[in-house]
């Protein structure tokens, strides 16, 4: 699976990466990517974190537990607020 | 000789058209809402609306290119008014102050999301798709920025947002306040590509740009 990255999360974990698995769930892709203590708290997603699988924000999902496979998309993406 | 010379060889008559018959919500009169509304009312634009009641202070002047030092502690819906009337092109200014829930939104194409807060960001795209309204949101943090359009979504079924921002740059806010106002063009032109239902990542630290599509 694809795997992008956007904003403050590219400096630290480059661009993009290339995910070779099955069936994963998004918290164990987060703790295989090594990007835990970026975005979460505790087990939950830092407020002003968001993950798209295939361009769907995943709290419109099944959250920390949407499954994930080869053939998907994910971003993960902080986004700005300010103006 | 017209205002708008050098623009009609690209847009065209009937988009130029389009523009002076066209009417804009614009929420926020900071940073992004600056750069939004004055390039509007240069494109041609017919009719603006702007709603902001906050005041200016000294932490705003180095991106919010409508004010000066000489506009401290004034509030900014009134001094943008006054500075987009100076400019002496043909469109009528409107301003508000607080909107809440209730806002009775005027008659409008497009609205376009330039406030510092997911409250406010979050309420004004409430309202866009209550009325069917584009919704062209920003949001700008540092060397980053995205830009956004939506119709059939609320911002909140696509953004997950932190706290306010304090960290802008005013070259940021310039990148991305254009490109908003170049998406608002294309909206009521009729131009594609457009940014309905992507989001335009920008990141000026590296140099890229990047488009999510959503689903």
């Amino acid at each position: 699976m694809l795997v992008r990255f956007y904003s403050t999360l590219r400096e630290k974990k480059g661009k993009s990466v290339e995910i070779n698995t099955e069936y994963i769930n998004i918290k164990s892709l987060i703790d295989l990517l090594g990007i835990s203590n970026y975005i979460l708290d505790n087990n939950n997603l830092l407020a002003g974190t968001m993950i798209l699988v295939n361009g769907k924000n995943i709290s419109h999902l099944n959250g920390l537990d949407t499954i994930v496979q080869n053939s998907d998309s994910i971003d993960f993406f902080p986004p700005a607020a300010g103006g | 000789m017209s205002f708008f010379d050098r623009q009609i060889p690209v847009l065209g008559d009937i988009c130029q058209e389009k523009l002076k018959n066209s009417r804009v919500f614009v929420g926020g009169a900071g940073g992004l809402g600056c750069i939004v509304c004055e390039l509007l009312v240069r494109s041609g634009v017919g009719k603006l609306y702007i709603a902001d009641f906050d005041v200016i202070s000294e932490s705003n002047i180095h991106r919010q290119l409508l004010y000066t030092t000489q506009d401290i502690g004034k509030q900014k819906n009134l001094t943008a008014k006054e500075k987009l009337d100076s400019i002496g092109f043909n469109c009528q200014v409107e301003i508000f102050g607080k909107i809440d829930e209730d806002f009775l939104l005027p008659d409008v194409d497009v609205i376009v999301d330039c406030f510092d807060n997911k409250d406010s960001k979050n309420l004004l795209s409430r309202l866009a798709f209550k009325n069917n309204i584009y919704f062209v949101h920003a949001g700008v943090s540092g060397y980053f920025g995205q830009i956004s359009t939506l119709k059939d979504k609320k911002l909140e079924d696509v953004f997950s947002f932190g706290d306010q921002e304090n960290y802008i740059l005013p070259y940021t806010v310039g990148v991305v306040g254009s490109i908003q106002a170049m998406e608002v063009v294309k909206i009521i032109c009729s131009l594609k590509p457009n940014l309905l239902d992507k989001i335009l990542c920008i990141d000026l630290l590296n140099y890229s740009f990047d488009t999510i599509i959503l689903n």
